[in-house]
């Protein structure tokens, strides 16, 4: 394999589609400004369901951001991801198809349940006609990769293109594959981030685990009751910062580094000792280079479950030792729901904001201190503080739990 | 660099290296009446199914019924590759031993039977204990369970190309020096979703009426391909840690490319971008192309993604293209999909090792046009130390990797 130069790596572009605000600036007002984006469930009628809130982007109009074609034809996920392309793209001066000679252009997409929408159609399709009312064009639709690949097409990219479905990890896994992508010179510019649309299944899924919550997300509060199934996309452009210096494009953060781990314990509890949360985070700091007293600012996967929000802060003090006392942690879930896929994706874009503004968005809803959760959650109010290191903590059924750090350049 | 020491495979032609390999070489049909879902109305009624499928054989009893077809046989290849490295996870010093699988479709019979249970008995009737088995990541997170894999954990999507990636994605974290072993491959079940989807498309073999009910990649009379299931399961590691621990060597990874154009691009542009994908892994690996001693195509007998393939080989490969033996292993095992681009791997790391480049089954004739004069009308002897596999998809992904014969192998006698 070829050697790939030390050159760092960096974030020019925040493209974001959230039930709070879409595009980077209406987002962050949101944030700073603590704003629920949960409400009651529109996407489907909910009597049936034990669960009536979600997080959607209701505000979402994909012929506002989709060329006509694209916002007739791609499903939900791709919509959304899209969407959120342009936006980065945009962002970061970026014009579409430049095809300049020596651009080489990836995409790297992370999803949880890929384009369940379709599915879901497909499934009533089957009950009510049977195998031969499967329809191919929903067959094509379906596999998640294709949320990558809608992305590819329409910013025309030719290089490395991947999804890496690692559920409510995969934003952080697919920032970390285009970090890579980047270091080996398989690509000038990636785009990379995380699309899920809100589904029935994850919605009943959720319910059924009794994991969701009936009124607000409370992540980290003594009272907290479960998470609030959302969507949502966000995508980051990425590129060597030579080439970001030479075009004359901001520069958010540099991607320090990102780790990997699996608590390979339970498919959907937490390992007790937030065993692959440990591994991902202290796999992280070495590649990275540094340690926890770098970092100064934490965003927490914190999705509201009584077990998340206990077992990451276990973790986080056994990785950051005294020294997380002292670490503002919080998590915008409190605000925007769990965006499955998409979340940690959209937690990373938050990452690079809060580096560059200089501000730390608050853990809404907190009410209560839990013994258990005894750290620094940024309650309510947004918080002034210079920020050079900020660590994205993301976990996901399976054991998969993905760490980005982040840093001013 | 990595290295691979040995892999487990489940497929519709045998189970393990051995019976693989003989299904192989000696042009094995996969193909048989599917028996998983009823045809019914359908179009087509074959496929390359693993009808006498037992993992109890591999995983024992326990636990067995809460794992779904795509996971049991993940698990069992995995327990395969554990098996043929001698090799068993322990801790090591980047949290463990990982595991980097590919799917396309994953556990989507999975995903359609929780759906189906909210739309037929309603929403409160689901059971929770079937709710994770709707997320993509579910096969590889359940193996990791079972065999204690704490390392990284990756589930990688890319349609046909998926478990091609999955190889490279590992091949760098071990080059990286982030890992020192992982297992990597791909996954993909046989599900009545997507093979009624393929129906519809009219993209199976015969599925247009046409005689030729069987796949027949690059021959010019094909017409379309046969769905095949299966996984396959690799263990990577460094050439140290192989080398330390007194590993066989099987191949090594010695190059990647990968290229994306949109798939309304035409398909003469496809074919440069799929070009693209092996001149950039020749170029990673060092290599001449007239070094490389069989391509292993991702080939399946379409139309029009045969067309493609065959001008980008004979573009990328100039005049050594005409005698260049070709060869597809999906009229044997069927398009496997997510878990193709690892039965190809393994299909190339064996003709790297007994020096056999098989036959393409129910292939008669080229298409004139493409130069292409090699293609495997039976299984034909190489000793070149090199192979290609390509893998490129109609979504416009396209990956090729290339295999290296180890050194050190090369006076061992071969097994089976």
């Amino acid at each position: 394999m070829s050697p790939h130069p030390a050159e760092p790596i960096v974030v020019t572009g925040i493209g974001v589609v959230t039930p709070i605000g879409i595009g980077k600036t209406a987002f962050w007002d949101s944030l700073v400004a603590g704003r629920s984006g949960i409400g009651p469930i529109r996407s489907f009628d909910s009597a049936q369901y034990d669960v009536h809130i979600g997080a959607e982007v209701t505000a979402f109009d994909p012929s506002h951001y989709l060329p006509a074609d694209a916002a007739r034809h791609l499903s939900r996920s791709s919509q959304l991801a899209v969407a959120a392309a342009r936006l980065a793209m945009i962002d970061a001066g970026l014009p579409r198809a430049t095809a300049s000679d020596d651009q080489v252009l990836g995409v790297a997409m992370g999803t949880t349940m890929g384009e369940a929408q379709v599915l879901e159609t497909i499934d009533e399709d089957v009950v009510s006609g049977g195998l031969t009312a499967v329809s191919a064009d929903l067959v094509t639709r379906y596999p998640c990769h294709s949320i990558a690949t809608h992305v590819a097409t329409d910013v025309e990219a030719t290089g490395p293109v991947i999804m890496l479905p690692t559920a409510c990890a995969a934003g952080n896994y697919a920032i970390g594959y285009a970090f890579d992508a980047l270091r080996r010179g398989r690509a000038t510019v990636m785009l990379a981030g995380g699309a899920d649309a809100f589904s029935r299944i994850s919605v009943a899924g959720f319910a059924r685990l009794s994991a969701t919550a009936p009124e607000m997300c409370q992540p980290f509060d003594r009272g907290r009751k479960g998470m609030v199934v959302g969507e949502g996309a966000a995508v980051l452009v990425l590129e060597p910062l030579s080439r970001a210096r030479a075009r004359g494009a901001p520069v958010y953060v540099e991607v320090l580094g990102y780790g990997l781990g699996c608590d390979a314990f339970h498919m959907t509890g937490s390992h007790p000792e937030g065993l692959g949360t440990v591994t991902a985070m202290q796999n992280a700091f070495r590649q990275a280079g540094i340690g926890p007293d770098d970092v100064d600012y934490l965003s927490a996967h914190g999705t509201g479950t009584p077990t998340n929000d206990r077992i990451e802060t276990v973790a986080i003090k056994q990785v950051f030792g005294e020294r997380a006392y002292q670490v503002p942690v919080s998590s915008i879930k409190s605000m925007i729901g769990h965006a499955m896929g998409a979340a940690s994706a959209i937690e990373a874009a938050v990452c690079a904001l809060t580096v560059s503004h200089g501000v730390i968005p608050p853990t809404i809803n907190y009410l209560e201190p839990d013994p258990e959760c005894d750290l620094d959650y940024v309650p309510n109010t947004a918080r002034d503080c210079r920020v050079n290191v900020a660590l994205n903590n993301s976990s996901a059924f399976g054991g998969n739990n993905a760490v980005l750090l982040v840093g001013r350049v | 660099m990595a290295v691979i020491s040995g892999f487990g495979v489940v497929s519709p032609i045998g189970l393990g290296r051995d019976e693989f390999w003989r299904g192989l070489k000696n042009g094995a049909a996969g193909l048989r009446p599917v028996s998983l879902f009823d045809t019914e109305g359908l179009p087509c009624h074959e496929a390359c199914e693993i009808s006498s499928f037992a993992p109890e054989t591999l995983l024992g009893r326990k636990g067995l019924k809460y794992l779904d077809r795509s996971t049991q046989l993940a698990s069992c290849a995995t327990a395969l590759a554990f098996e043929d490295a001698r090799f068993t996870p322990a801790a090591n010093g980047h949290g463990g031993v990982g595991l980097v699988l590919g799917t396309m479709f994953g556990s989507v019979e999975s995903v359609s039977a929780f759906d189906r249970q909210i739309l037929q008995e309603g929403p409160r009737s689901v059971n929770p204990m079937g709710f994770p088995r709707t997320v993509i990541n579910s096969p590889a997170g359940h193996v990791a369970i079972r065999f204690g894999l704490t390392g990284l954990n990756t589930t990688i999507s890319a349609g046909t190309v998926s478990s091609l990636q999955a190889i490279a994605y590992a091949a760098d974290f071990i080059a990286d020096g982030r890992a020192d072993v992982l297992l990597a491959g791909g996954v993909e079940e046989l599900s009545a979703m997507s093979y009624s989807g393929f129906c519809a498309a009219r993209l199976l073999a015969g599925s247009d009426g046409n005689s030729l009910r069987c796949a027949a990649p690059l021959d010019v009379d094909r017409s379309g391909f046969s769905v095949g299931e299966g996984a396959v399961v690799f263990v990577m590691e460094s050439p140290e840690h192989a080398a330390r621990r007194g590993a066989s060597v099987l191949a090594e990874i010695s190059g990647f490319g990968t290229t994306f154009l949109a798939p309304s691009s035409g398909a003469g542009r496809q074919s440069a971008a799929a070009a693209h994908a092996m001149r950039a892994a020749l170029a990673e690996a060092s290599v001449d192309r007239a070094s490389v001693g069989s391509i292993c195509a991702g080939a399946n007998g379409s139309r029009i993604g045969d067309d493609i393939e065959a001008q980008a080989i004979a573009s990328a490969f100039g005049e050594a293209a005409a005698t260049l033996p070709v060869h597809s292993i999906k009229s044997m095992v069927g398009e496997t999909l997510g878990a193709a681009g690892a039965f190809q791997v393994a299909a190339s790391l064996l003709t790297l090792r007994e020096n056999v480049v098989p036959a393409t089954v129910n292939f008669l004739e080229a298409d004139p046009r493409w130069g292409l004069a090699g293609i495997t009308r039976q299984a034909t002897s190489t000793a070149a130390e090199l192979a290609m596999v390509n893998s490129f998809g109609p979504d416009g992904i396209n990956a090729s990797l290339v295999l290296r014969r180890p050194a050190e192998s090369s006076g061992e006698s071969p097994r089976s």
